[in-house]
């Protein structure tokens, strides 16, 4: 599942793989388009719902916590 | 009651002497009383139209949250219901929450359109009672109507101290023009010891003392010659009404980012760290990066509230649908994308008033976000094919240059009595530029005088050097902390005694003299 996800993330935008930070959004890494991207990717990977409410910050500070939100998703699910 | 003006400095001052004398644990009153008084002195109407709002507010994220309790407590004890029953008790409980929200930006939303629908119609006007339109109401309306979505998202709990809530809500340094808070944030601030500390609190002071210049000395100085070009445009040449247009989008810039300089000083004095709004926008290569460093809180919160859940909601995802059968996987993803993006600017553009040049405008950068968009690929390959990289110098400065210009003709719109006259004014740029018409120093004279032009070079050289060691990520407060005492207090006394002698103190000295009060 992890590589899938990174393989996505990658895809989307190779900056992500390499970053090494905590603010992946809050350093404009990924803007807007790319993280509904990236969501809407996700949701038809994994066959999950990713609900507004999850795509905040906190979510997508870096590509280990886009890929614990997904984890946690797809148990929920 | 004016950020720049004397009777504001008193004010401040007597708040932060208070401040720093009652206890620890009464800081908070303090500010309290300090917004409540703040608010009442612009309009009696203005404090009881917020004070209801809040109300509502407050008490719609306490049902929420009474109805998250709920449900929590009915699938604690359903626990052996079937997968689909769990899921029809869950919509029944969103449906009841999506309703109180549903109510709550009702009632929000209707006055604000109200208000300024009678404003246009001419239907209210300023009188004896006051300013009708609450200052500050766009900006603290999404605020609140941000809060009860966070609740609902059940991000963190609803306040449960109304007062505690009407201080986040009413907190008088951002209460007028932003930023707009997120009441998590801005809570954990204001409610937490906070100790004095020296270097703070001159920081605060300085940043304050800097927005000051910014406004009083360069964006006052600059708008007399706007409102004289703008005033007059159907008599001016192309030339001046560029040179005009180039001069309102550096007053707006020192106007609104000298209000943020001074709201987020006198908010550092009481040790609450507000957000940026502003980070060097005419630095960018696009127009994206620049909406990513102006009005940086109006931004974030049309993304996370409105862009997001379209995006990700029932209709975006059906659209998205319905997209892939027309357009492809790709193009279907792309069609939702673009959509909300134009649902943001349109809305984006409502935000700041209700005439078609402001639609327009909200309009235009959509489509510019919608083409750059849709055009990288395009983009990359011409810039590959020429071995031109992001990185190259003069390509950076080349796009500093056109972002710059687009933002210029859309701040056309922006200033411009109306679409009719924005389109007027376009086209004597584009077709009608009589570049030798500049030469004409009578209207160069008309309005400032030659000691105003040395002003404003000496002063602008001296916010563009600030700004390239910002760009630098180097602190002004650090930079004049190394130096020696008597240096630091040359630039103290130097900056005072320059907004004393060349501050504009004119006829655009008013309650709403600062641009996006009136937003």
């Amino acid at each position: 599942m992890e590589e899938r996800i990174l393989e996505i993330l990658g895809e989307v935008n190779e900056e992500i793989l390499s970053y090494e930070g905590d603010r992946l959004t809050k350093d404009s890494i990924i803007d807007s388009f790319e993280i509904i991207n990236i969501v809407s990717e996700l949701e038809e990977e994994f066959d999950i719902e990713i609900d507004a409410k999850y795509v905040v910050h906190e979510n997508f500070e870096n590509k280990d916590t886009i890929i614990a939100l997904v984890k946690r998703l797809v148990e929920e699910q | 009651m004016q950020f720049a003006s004397v009777e504001f400095g008193i004010f401040f001052l007597l708040v932060l002497g208070i401040y720093y004398l009652v206890n620890q644990r009464r800081r908070w009153m303090v500010l309290l009383a300090a917004s409540m008084v703040f608010c009442g002195h612009s309009s009696p109407w203005h404090f009881i139209y917020l004070m209801i709002a809040i109300s509502v507010s407050f008490f719609a994220a306490k049902i929420i949250e009474k109805l998250h309790e709920d449900e929590a407590r009915e699938l604690f004890h359903k626990k052996d219901i079937s997968r689909e029953e769990k899921k029809k008790l869950k919509n029944h409980f969103k449906k009841k929450k999506q309703w109180v929200i549903g109510v709550l930006l009702f009632l929000l939303l209707t006055v604000i359109l109200a208000l300024k629908l009678a404003k246009k119609l001419s239907l209210i006007q300023e009188g004896a009672l006051g300013i009708l339109i609450p200052l500050g109401i766009s900006y603290y309306t999404l605020v609140m109507i941000g809060y009860c979505i966070d609740v609902y998202r059940e991000k963190y709990p609803a306040d449960s101290n109304f007062f505690k809530f009407t201080l986040t809500i009413m907190y008088f340094p951002s209460l007028l023009q932003g930023p707009i808070n997120r009441v998590d944030a801005l809570r954990e601030q204001l409610f937490q010891e906070i100790h004095w500390n020296y270097f703070e609190v001159k920081a605060g002071l300085q940043r304050a003392v800097w927005g000051l210049f910014k406004k009083l000395v360069i964006a006052d100085r600059l708008a007399i010659f706007v409102n004289q070009i703008y005033g007059d445009f159907g008599n001016q040449a192309g030339s001046f009404l560029a040179v005009g247009t180039i001069a309102y989008a550096i007053q707006l810039y020192a106007d609104f980012s000298g209000y943020m300089d001074i709201a987020i000083g006198i908010s550092r004095t009481f040790g609450v760290k507000l957000a940026e709004n502003f980070k060097c926008p005419y630095f960018s290569v696009s127009i994206s990066e620049f909406w990513k460093k102006w009005h940086i809180t109006l931004g974030d919160w049309f993304k996370d509230y409105l862009m997001f859940p379209f995006a990700m909601s029932q209709t975006g995802r059906n659209i998205g649908k319905q997209g892939q059968r027309i357009f492809g996987k790709q193009g279907g993803k792309k069609l939702t994308l673009y959509l909300a993006t134009m649902l943001v600017w349109f809305s984006t553009g409502l935000w700041h008033g209700i005439e078609w040049n402001f639609i327009t405008w909200g309009g235009v950068y959509g489509v510019i976000m919608v083409l750059s968009d849709f055009l990288d690929p395009l983009f990359e390959k011409i810039r590959n094919r020429w071995g031109i990289t992001k990185e190259k110098r003069w390509f950076r400065f080349f796009c500093y240059i056109r972002t710059f210009s687009i933002v210029c003709l859309a701040d056309i719109l922006f200033r411009a009595p109306g679409l009719r006259e924005a389109v007027i004014i376009i086209k004597k740029i584009l077709f009608e530029f009589q570049v030798s018409a500049i030469e004409n120093t009578e209207i160069w004279l008309l309005q400032l005088t030659e000691q105003d032009y040395v002003v404003l070079v000496i002063c602008l050289i001296a916010g563009l050097l600030v700004h390239i060691l910002h760009q630098k990520r180097k602190s002004v407060s650090v930079i004049l902390e190394q130096r020696n005492v008597v240096t630091r207090w040359m630039v103290y006394f130097g900056i005072t005694w320059i907004i004393i002698l060349f501050g504009i103190y004119g006829s655009g000295y008013s309650l709403e003299g600062f641009a996006y009060m009136q937003f």
